[in-house]
């Protein structure tokens, strides 16, 4: 597994009105270790859908680099995007399927199938499952390359509590029993707390890093709701900036 | 009972019983009855000339057909996904959509000499821009989320093309499909009739120099079916199975 560095210096946009350029990045570096589960945290529109655009290859004009120690070409990066982005003319195993190389996979993909509760959706199109289902398919997707890399851009968003509850067990049961990195963006922090082994604050654009945090809190305590929410008072009460961006 | 009433069948019954009642009132040789025109059919058939002309037709249909939508779909894409050449071309994109066919079949005959490849060309020309605008319209609509999941995931140029992209424009390729076959045998049958010895066109102009009406309707009827058994047959449940997802 690899540890990777993030290191950008400058990533702008061309202004709306044409007038010259837009800075939405500024001197952002981090690292992440193998095997790491970081979450992203920042107000709306601070760039983080940019910053995992950027990081998966998506946009490449930016100033700067990410690497991986082993080398880019090792790197397997997945992405959950925020809203599935399923094919809905391929069904449920097709979209999974799709995203590895040729009869690869068939027994890890039946695996989290089985571990996401949606083998007996597997021959299914899209269209007739529900956002909470989507998002799990996805989440197979994404687990089905065999990441090193996982990236997450507010994958729970506009899915109701009880059902993030379940996707975000699910996450980390699979991410537990096959480690990878992963970069998990919310503006949420109790999901972040409950997710991550170090939180990282951005600040509003342009983008650069305002805070570090690493969350201490034994992972078979995090579906405790009182320990996270001790842990969010704590984190508010002792940092003005995290107080403020929030 | 009400609902045989409404049902295709009836509408055709009661179209060939109003053509009856017309052709019995008129009683002139520009309106034969429908039995005529039937047995004219039957005799062209038996003879072996409508299948020998329809046969012709059907393949400069083919020809003119497969050059139109390939060439259509290729540019269509590529102005879809190029905005400046897009608006480089887009203007004469619209000049050739309001050519009339007349001239443009004339101006090939005039340039290639009344040859097959001028018959092909003149139908191709014209049914070109109607291709390319469609299939434009489907490559600027195609799904940008998709197509970022598409690189995030590496699925490569041929699966994504394959996986990706051809299921969003297969619907707009389709539709051009359906208007073709409906535009092309029209243009066909003026082409023939303007410079071929042979097809449905020519034969339609000799039976309007022999004043037979019953042999023009006789090969429409037969022309139509053909027409209509391609659409049924091969374009709906090509575009029902494109479709199938969707329920």
């Amino acid at each position: 597994m690899s540890h990777i560095h993030i290191d950008i210096r400058k990533k702008t946009y061309p202004a709306r009105d044409g007038s010259g350029e837009h800075l939405a990045i500024r001197d952002l570096h981090f690292e992440l270790a193998a095997g790491e589960f970081v979450c992203l945290v920042g107000p709306s529109g601070c760039g983080k859908t940019t910053l995992l655009n950027l990081i998966a290859g998506l946009d490449r004009h930016f100033e700067g680099s990410i690497r991986a120690d082993e080398g880019a070409a090792t790197l397997r990066i997945a992405y959950m995007f925020q809203n599935p982005r399923l094919l809905p003319w391929r069904t449920v195993r097709e979209n999974i399927q799709l995203a590895l190389p040729k009869g690869e996979g068939r027994e890890w993909v039946d695996h989290l199938l089985e571990v996401m509760g949606l083998t007996a959706s597997q021959n299914q199109y899209p269209q007739r499952l529900s956002l909470g289902m989507s998002r799990r398919v996805a989440l197979v997707r994404a687990f089905a390359i065999r990441p090193s890399l996982l990236l997450m851009d507010e994958p729970l968003v506009s899915v109701d509590a009880p059902t993030a509850r379940r996707i975000r067990q699910l996450l980390v049961r699979v991410w537990q029993e096959r480690p990878h990195s992963v970069l998990f963006v919310t503006h949420d922090l109790r999901e972040a707390i409950a997710l991550a082994d170090r939180l990282i604050f951005l600040s509003a654009p342009p983008t650069a890093l305002l805070h570090e945090v690493t969350v201490d809190i034994p992972r078979g305590e995090r579906e405790d709701e009182t320990a996270v929410e001790a842990f969010r008072r704590r984190l508010i009460g002792e940092h003005q900036q995290i107080r403020d961006l929030l | 009972m009400r609902s045989l009433l409404y049902h295709p069948i009836s509408s055709f019954l009661l179209f060939l019983a109003f053509w009856q009642g017309l052709a019995v009132i008129l009683a002139s040789p520009a309106l034969p009855a429908p039995q005529a025109v039937f047995q004219v059919l039957y005799q062209e058939i038996r003879s072996g000339n409508l299948p020998f002309h329809l046969g012709v037709t059907l393949a400069r249909l083919a020809v003119s057909f497969v050059l139109a939508m390939s060439l259509g779909t290729a540019i269509g894409i590529f102005l879809g996904r190029h905005e400046k050449l897009d608006r480089f071309f887009d203007h004469w994109l619209v000049i050739f959509l309001n050519v009339p066919a007349l001239v443009t079949v004339i101006l090939c005959y005039v340039w290639f000499g009344l040859g097959e490849i001028a018959a092909i060309a003149a139908v191709v020309v014209n049914k070109l821009p109607n291709v390319v605008v469609i299939l434009r319209e489907g490559a600027r609509t195609l799904d940008r989320d998709l197509l970022e999941m598409a690189e995030a995931y590496r699925f490569g140029r041929l699966k994504t093309l394959l996986h990706v992209i051809w299921p969003q424009l297969f619907p707009f390729l389709i539709g051009a499909a359906r208007t073709g076959i409906a535009l092309i045998w029209k243009i066909i049958l003026l082409v023939e009739l303007l410079g071929r010895s042979n097809g449905m066109g020519y034969q339609l102009h000799l039976f309007f120099q022999m004043f037979d009406v019953a042999g023009i309707l006789a090969y429409t009827i037969a022309f139509v079916a053909v027409i209509q058994s391609i659409e049924a047959l091969v374009l709906k449940p090509l575009d029902v199975r494109a479709k199938r997802w969707r329920r």
